[in-house]
């Protein structure tokens, strides 16, 4: 086993020697190399085939990847996620921490953040100050005057930009959202034309979506595009709420419906256009008071008969949905890893008070209560940097990534954790947390944003579950089908319960050897990976059988099956980060290991009380019990039970 | 009294001896309506105590009727003649129990035969400790049959109005009879059974209905609405109908949804009011009406074919998601509460006077929310009372109102 580790690091390093890459593009090292890793890739034959390029020679991006969280629902699992992704040039690395440091110094110096919370505006010199760091173009590509970074470099620029949530808001509106529509779908002109001043942030961006009436369901909105007679101009009509930006920007992205014809009939589809605020008729409403991001510019904005020239549609008349969903799934890796700088900075902040501030003569640092806070912060930033990481090293990896499902998990998990932990943060310094003087309570404020923007996290647990169950069902179809006649099909009904049965007393069969990519010291989580997975597969198959169609009905199954592929996702994500620390010897690698294995415990405990209840069923797991009182609730109009003291005569 | 409650969930209920429920005829009835024990008792007796006690009961109600010509009839007058007899019976309390029957009868009339205050005060006209069983025997062979008969009567028209006792009432049923008489027994039956059924009705009416017809028409629309989004408009025909031909009140009930609905309606199609039907709110009737579509034959069609697919796994996981197609999500297409397999109800009205006239006001009004129901033929489907009401029986209750049913 030793002399695998030994190995590996061998590996590691003279790939990290020989290796370089061009145009900033982030690369994973193959564990491929390995020839014991090599002769067990039983998902090799899946993997594309342009995957094989040697890193040495990545010029060209491959294509394409194989979907990795989509493929758990299979029980397959591509065991190059088990190898961490880094930037493999050194001095690309160093370029990247020479930049994020003048930018910590601006936000510690710079930015006044309960200024701007309290008088609800980011002040002009702050704005000033962002743009001449070039925070403004940090995606729009060196051609056009923009930093040109990639999905890695971003995510970590990200980290520090965090740390003011209504500045982190106000840049990702503009550039996470707003201008990533030119970038996605723009025609070369668009590009030119807009991309410069948006980059230096002589123009700001929004991203015009939701409506009153529709805000998770962006296929429903109202407002209207009309095509003028001479067929040059577009006439857009309508209103659109809660526009962060909306009261600063000077180009929009804005979705409306247009009249298109499909197969001779006409038919209503979204339809992108660019808006210029130059263009006339577009008002805007007073800023919104907010609960958190208080300085980020929040608005109604309208469209009244504001002309659109044909050419500042973006992409084609009528496809204008897909756009608006891949700009929103495009842009949300990056939470993670702000909600890891949020979380470390105040992780930090939070443990000088518990090892200076004295309770009963002692040091709060000293308590278990406390202790255990700190642990499961640390485990919690820990998962959430290393999934956030492995995500956006993906993303950089091929043209046309796939991993929408993955960003989207990134984001259920670390809003989640980050509103959790900053809470406990507060708890620990106590009532000193819940004053304004401290900075925490404007953390938990700002924090709560991200269960809500860039799709609440129940939306996206459905995205989660049911693009993994349709990827699943496509491959299983033939076999559910039987299944589910078993009068037809007794043959296999019979050979599928036999071997159900078998897995039941032995577990299903583990033939991945996940334990072989890893550092040894990790070999129980991977076994627990493992098992994780292959139980995850039986279930979802079990699922399927059991509910065909209807599965998109079952909301809490979903939202199970969402928080289990989270979670192996989690655990694969800091066991290919531990193990490549360990192997490399970073700083701290015990600890690392040691907040690997935690968390991979921990998950595994979860996903097994999710397996569990799933299995049960609908009356044993208490979902019936659920829909029974939500109807009761609504019939009466909100809490049904009496009063405590309530007496009956 | 707590532990009493507990306790009566061990008690074997008996059968109440002879069940019967009065309203009219009171005095005549007494003695069919008591249990077989006083029957019994009743035998052995000569026909002069028997005249005696009709003789009492007669007194005793002659006392409530003169005093309610006297004073109002309202429970202060009703105190003080139950006061002015524990006056004057401060000692022997002869025939209390005939006062008890006139009392009993008298209840309605003065408007306290809901008030749990006044049967504790009948409560208190038994006299005290004299009526306790001593033994097992007595226990079980009614000691003091007439009195506790009065007693159990008393607590049945409780029960009948719904007043439900409580302990203190129970303290002083005990002080009378005892923990293991009859009557007590009969008060721990109802503390087990009247609390449990007091909130039985998920739709619960009032007891007490609304006086005017406004209001009760409301309280109907709104039992009978489903949609909780319904919105009930109350309009007066002449304020907002010109050529009105009556004045009256029109109530309306109508959600966004039925809103929808009628938007959606094709035009050629024509839609019916249709009615009335018969809405009763405890003892009170109303007419309703409502505006129906004929089912939309096509949607429930899709509809049916949809599911009988889905069950049939045909293209089985080939769903559009709502992140990749504009137009996915459903399996099945949504249908609303307001579609049903014989018809689309559109909206729902009572009106003051249930005729046609009334009706195309009704219309009328709902064309403003509704300005597509302007070139939408309606065709007035109408049985009310005075056209083809056939009266098939004649109960009449309490306030009179005839027992109507349509053909």
């Amino acid at each position: 086993m030793y002399s695998r580790h030994q190995l590996t690091r061998q590996l590691l390093q003279l790939a990290r020697n020989s290796g370089c890459s061009q145009n900033g593009t982030v690369t994973r090292l193959r564990s491929t190399a390995s020839p014991s890793a090599s002769q067990s890739l039983p998902t090799k034959s899946q993997t594309a085939d342009d995957n094989q390029v040697p890193v040495t020679a990545s010029a060209k991006k491959p294509r394409t990847n194989v979907p990795f969280a989509k493929n758990l629902f299979l029980g397959t699992f591509d065991k190059e996620m088990l190898v961490y992704p880094e930037i493999s040039d050194k001095e690309e690395h160093d370029e990247l921490n020479a930049m994020v440091e003048p930018l910590e110094r601006f936000f510690t110096e710079s930015v006044d953040s309960r200024a701007i919370d309290v008088e609800a505006k980011i002040p002009e010199e702050t704005l000033q100050g962002l743009k001449e760091l070039g925070l403004f173009g940090q995606q729009i590509p060196q051609e056009y005057g923009g930093l040109g970074l990639n999905a890695t470099k971003y995510a970590r620029i990200s980290e520090v930009t965090a740390l003011d949530g209504s500045i982190a808001v106000t840049l990702a509106a503009h550039q996470a959202i707003g201008l990533k529509g030119i970038l996605l779908a723009g025609n070369k002109e668009q590009k030119e034309k807009y991309l410069p001043k948006l980059a230096t942030g002589e123009y700001v961006a929004a991203f015009c979506l939701t409506e009153p009436s529709s805000g998770s369901d962006a296929a429903s909105i109202q407002t209207r595009a009309t095509l003028s007679e001479d067929g040059k101009t577009f006439l857009l009509n309508g209103g659109k709420i809660w526009i962060s930006n909306g009261g600063i920007a000077d180009i929009f992205t804005v979705f409306a419906k247009t009249q298109v014809e499909v197969n001779g009939e006409k038919k209503d589809k979204v339809t992108a256009f660019i808006v210029e605020r130059a263009f006339g008729g577009v008002t805007n409403g007073k800023p919104e008071d907010k609960l958190g991001i208080r300085g980020s510019n929040t608005v109604e904005v309208h469209f009244e008969n504001t002309p659109v020239p044909m050419e500042n549609v973006l992409g084609e008349v009528g496809s204008g949905f897909k756009l608006a969903m891949n700009i929103l799934n495009s842009g949300r890796f990056s939470m993670g890893s702000s909600g890891a700088g949020i979380l470390k900075k105040l992780i930090g902040w939070t443990a000088e008070h518990a090892t200076t501030r004295t309770q009963f003569g002692r040091h709060l640092s000293e308590f278990g209560l406390i202790q255990e806070k700190f642990a499961k912060m640390a485990v919690t930033a820990y998962a959430m940097e290393s999934m956030a990481y492995l995500t956006a090293g993906i993303i950089d990896m091929y043209e046309e990534p796939d991993c929408a499902v993955e960003a989207a998990m990134v984001k259920i998990f670390s809003s989640e954790g980050c509103w959790t932990c900053v809470s406990e943060c507060l708890q620990v310094l106590g009532g000193l947390g819940y004053m304004k003087e401290y900075p925490y309570e404007r953390y938990l404020r700002d924090a709560r944003i991200m269960l809500i923007f860039e799709g609440t996290n129940e939306i996206l647990r459905m995205f989660v579950a049911l693009q993994g169950l349709q990827h699943a069902g496509k491959q299983l179809k033939d076999l559910v089908k039987k299944l589910r006649n078993p009068l037809n099909n007794p043959g296999l009904v019979f050979s599928t319960a036999w071997s159900r049965v078998k897995s039941r007393a032995t577990g299903p069969s583990l033939n991945l050897n996940l334990h072989e990519d890893l550092h040894p010291s990790l070999k129980n989580e991977a076994a627990n990976l493992e098992q994780g997975v292959a139980n995850f597969q039986v279930t979802v198959e079990g699922i399927l059988t059991r509910y065909g169609n209807n599965v998109i009905e079952q909301q809490l199954d979903l939202e199970r099956l969402a928080n289990i592929v989270i979670d192996l996702y989690g655990m694969t994500a800091v066991l290919s980060r531990a193990s490549r620390s360990y192997c490399i010897g970073l700083r701290n690698v015990d600890h690392e290991v040691m907040l690997a294995r935690t968390f991979c415990q921990e998950a595994y405990q979860r996903v097994e009380n999710n397996l569990k209840n799933i299995a049960l069923g609908p009356t044993k797991n208490m979902d019936d019990n659920y829909r029974q009182i939500a109807d009761t609730i609504f019939k009466n109009g909100g809490f049904a039970a009496e009063h405590a003291l309530a007496r009956n005569w | 009294m707590a532990s009493a409650i507990v306790a009566c969930r061990g008690v074997r209920p008996f059968a109440r001896p002879l069940m019967g429920r009065f309203r009219q005829g009171r005095l005549e009835l007494i003695t069919e309506k008591r249990s077989v024990h006083s029957a019994v008792a009743l035998c052995g007796r000569d026909k002069k105590s028997l005249d005696v006690s009709k003789q009492l009961i007669a007194k005793s109600a002659g006392l409530f009727e003169e005093l309610a010509a006297k004073r109002q009839a309202d429970k202060l007058t009703f105190r003080s003649a139950v006061e002015m007899y524990v006056t004057k019976e401060s000692i022997y309390r002869r025939g209390h129990v005939e006062f008890i029957y006139a009392a009993m009868e008298s209840m309605e009339k003065f408007n306290v035969h809901r008030d749990l205050s006044v049967y504790k005060a009948l409560i208190e006209v038994f006299p005290k400790e004299k009526l306790v069983p001593g033994s097992m025997w007595q226990v079980e062979f009614m000691h003091f049959p007439k009195q506790q008969q009065c007693a159990i009567d008393l607590m049945d028209q409780m029960e009948d109005y719904g007043v439900i006792p409580d302990h203190d009432f129970g303290v002083r049923l005990m002080k009378v009879f005892g923990t293991d008489a009859h009557a007590f027994r009969k008060y721990r039956r109802m503390m087990y059974w009247m609390p449990k059924f007091k909130h039985a009705n998920p739709y619960p009416v009032p007891k007490e209905l609304p006086d005017d017809d406004i209001s009760l028409a409301i309280l109907a629309l709104r039992r009978m609405a489903v949609d909780k989004e319904n919105k009930i408009n109350v309009w007066n025909s002449m304020e907002e109908d010109p050529e009105a031909k009556e004045d009256t009140f029109i109530a309306s009930a109508q959600s966004p949804i039925q809103q929808n609905l009628i938007q959606k309606h094709n035009p050629e199609t024509p839609l019916f009011v249709e009615g009335g039907y018969s809405c009763w709110l405890r003892h009170k009737s109303t007419m309703y009406f409502i505006l129906r579509a004929d089912p939309d034959l096509e949607f429930l069609k899709n509809l049916k074919e949809a599911q009988q697919a889905i069950e049939k796994d045909e293209r089985l996981f080939e769903w559009t998601n709502i992140w990749e197609e504009e137009e996915g999500g459903q399996l099945v297409p949504l249908r609303s509460v307001h579609e049903q397999d014989d018809g689309t109800v559109l909206a729902m009205t009572i009106t003051g006077t249930d005729t046609k006239d009334s009706l195309v006001t009704w219309i009328r009004c709902l064309q403003k929310a509704n300005p597509v129901l302007e070139q939408i033929p309606v065709v007035f489907r109408i049985r009310t009372p005075d056209s083809e009401v056939q009266v098939i029986g004649s109960k009449t209750p309490n306030d009179g109102l005839q027992v109507l049913e349509l053909q």
